[in-house]
């Protein structure tokens, strides 16, 4: 574990930690916001007419959820490496555990965002469809990109595990 | 010869990002096309699905960075193919990517937050938008997150390349 240093491994485990805590408070509060806005009948910001509806909430949930969720991973896998546990078979699930969070939600934006799209037209018909779902696509592209290169690196893991077990053989 | 689990993962990998980055250039002549058309044809902007230049040039912005990490990526999953992803060209390769992230971030920031309020008289309140930079980061959805998150997972391949060398010398 010399060449990453143990400072800058525990440094990111503290970023780890207050990014944990900072996406919780401000994830309750964002959600707060939400249920209150729905509960009071808020019309959604430059769409004319249209409410906040739970399938709002659901978007902003899955957004602190799969947040929460890879942070943690990050957090474990930045602990084992500074217990000198680097290509280790369980960081390499964990990574591709990283990765398919963010394939999933990359998914269930697109599902939420066609259900928003659909029940935005419904209320205002003037919208124009095939923009908003273009600049709606193009951050989730951006989710199923992060989740492939993160998958990448847990593959060049496994790769560094059998190196490590072949070493350990040889030893 | 039987692949192993990684490698059958980078070849997969290698042939999507290529059919990826194919269309996402495909998309990317017809907006830069459009946009072309849209000031030619000197009808307002947002006739187009665009408020004014800065939007538009926020838009061709946003649509180069899948290109450039998707050749970025694709570069990469082509080397590991052909070698060990223990190399210091690969490991240049996966640290690029993770700057490209950053300096899209930043640069972001710059252009389009500090940069228009000169041109266009807008207020965009840096400071305000500085908060989002920041955001980017708390919200893993930021570039700035994901840039940091992949250099710090370089950092890790040195010590895999540290170990082949020992496997190198020990053979």
């Amino acid at each position: 574990m010399l060449l990453l240093g143990h400072r800058f491994i525990r440094w990111a485990c503290f970023l780890a930690l207050f990014l944990i805590v900072v996406q919780l408070l401000l994830g309750i509060e964002w959600l707060w916001g939400d249920i209150q806005r729905y509960r009071t009948g808020d019309a959604l910001d430059a769409i004319r007419g249209y409410r906040y509806s739970i399938w709002e909430i659901l978007r902003d949930f899955s957004v602190v959820l799969s947040g929460i969720l890879v942070l943690l991973l990050l957090l474990r896998i930045f602990i084992s490496f500074k217990n000198d546990r680097i290509f280790d078979a369980v960081n390499i699930r964990r990574l591709r555990s990283v990765g398919w969070i963010y394939l999933g939600y990359a998914a269930v934006r697109i599902i939420l965002l066609v259900i928003i799209i659909t029940c935005v037209v419904r209320v205002s018909g003037t919208l124009p469809l095939l923009h908003r779902l273009a600049y709606g696509l193009a951050p989730v592209s951006g989710y199923v990109l992060y989740g492939l290169i993160v998958w990448v690196v847990a593959a060049v893991f496994r790769e560094g595990l059998q190196l490590q077990e072949d070493q350990e053989l040889t030893v | 010869m039987k692949q192993t689990s990684h490698r059958r993962i980078i070849y997969w990998a290698y042939r999507l990002v290529s059919v990826w980055l194919f269309f996402q250039l495909l998309y990317l002549v017809w907006r830069v096309f459009t946009l072309v058309h849209a000031a030619n044809s000197r009808a307002p902007f947002f006739e187009h699905g665009q408020s004014n230049r800065w939007e538009t040039a926020n838009s061709l912005f946003h649509l180069l960075l899948p290109v450039v990490i998707l050749s970025l990526l694709q570069d990469l999953l082509g080397s590991l193919r052909k070698q060990t992803a223990f190399d210091p060209g690969i490991i240049r390769k996966v640290r690029w990517i993770g700057f490209v992230y950053l300096g899209y971030a930043l640069l972001e920031y710059v252009v389009f937050t500090i940069v228009p309020p000169w041109f266009t008289g807008q207020q965009r309140y840096p400071l305000v938008y500085g908060s989002s930079l920041l955001m980017g980061l708390l919200n893993l959805s930021g570039e700035l997150f994901f840039g940091l998150l992949i250099l710090a997972l370089a950092g890790v391949f040195r010590y895999g390349l540290r170990l082949r060398r020992e496997s190198e010398l020990t053979i």
